[in-house]
């Protein structure tokens, strides 16, 4: 609810913004709206996204042949891994290239990867 | 007449340009910078051109136009803090400072020290309650209209728009006794 000198009180402070504000003159709207008209578009959504799907299929691309197995995968690194990973011995006896213990494990570096029983002789 | 604008056909420049000095003065008033200011409102018009701000009818024009344009200026206070990390006077809707121009003041010299009075007064509201108090007493917003444009609730708008009254009161009362 207003009191009532509201009115008055409101007129002052009116008439207080409106001589702060009158000191300044805008830029007129012809400038401004012109300039917006010539402004660069940013590109729009039609244009964007035939790159994002390029972007994904070359990601998926990466990701499937990076994977064990593939090609983009470091060999050193996977065979280590394969390697530790089939050993069921003691873990101070891994075995090494050229036994014929990691020789009979080899399998595993083959995708898909068959259990080292199953090639037991 | 102009064409209608392709992305928001409910609107046609002839009525941007009618708000246009209005609405200019007032993102002044945020900005107190020229240029700033001319960029913020080129903004506004690039968003309406290419349809990135639409004018659903759900609002007058005006209303909706203050709206847009405060968004606009809260990005660009937005990017220029992250920028610099200088203290800015964003923080102060209509500063007050000795450097500024003194109007005419026909009412002479009691006239000039009541709208001192007045300056001081209103450098002791938030930012938020002399926003509210220039949209819905200067500009004549409803309270409802200030709630759309500054994006906040009514009751809050409300609330900061009785505070500021009350506190202008009081620190000009102090001033008068």
């Amino acid at each position: 609810m207003r009191e009532p000198d509201d009115h008055t009180f409101d007129a002052e402070l009116r008439r207080h913004m409106a001589q702060r504000e009158s000191t300044i003159d805008p830029t007129p709207f012809a400038d401004l709206w012109d300039a917006a008209q010539q402004a660069p578009s940013p590109q729009p959504a039609a244009r964007r996204w035939p790159v994002a799907a390029v972007v994904l299929l070359a990601s998926v691309g990466l990701f499937l042949f990076s994977r064990p197995g593939g090609d983009a995968a470091d060999p050193e690194l996977l065979a280590e891994l394969t390697r530790a990973k089939a050993w069921r011995g003691p873990s101070d006896q891994l075995p090494a290239p050229g036994d014929t213990l990691y020789a009979m494990h080899t399998p595993l570096l083959r995708w898909p990867a068959t259990h080292p029983m199953e090639e037991r002789p | 007449m102009c064409d209608p604008i392709a992305n928001n056909p409910q609107i046609r420049p002839e009525h941007l340009q009618a708000v246009h000095d209005d609405l200019w003065r007032w993102v002044q008033s945020h900005t107190h910078d020229r240029s700033q200011t001319d960029d913020v409102i080129q903004d506004v018009y690039v968003l309406i051109l290419e349809g990135r701000a639409r004018f659903r009818e759900d609002s007058t024009l005006k209303t909706w136009l203050f709206g847009v344009a405060y968004n606009v200026w809260r990005d660009t206070r937005r990017r220029h803090a992250r920028r610099s990390s200088q203290a800015t006077d964003t923080t102060v809707l209509h500063k007050i400072s000795d450097e500024e121009p003194a109007y005419p003041d026909p009412a002479g010299r009691d006239g000039e020290d009541r709208r001192a009075d007045i300056d001081r007064a209103l450098q002791h509201l938030s930012l938020r309650q002399r926003e509210i108090l220039t949209l819905s007493i200067y500009r004549d917003f409803t309270l409802e209209e200030c709630a759309r444009i500054l994006g906040i609730r009514l009751g809050s708008v409300r609330t900061h728009f009785h505070r500021a009254k009350q506190a202008l009161r009081k620190h000009l009362g102090e001033h008068d006794a």
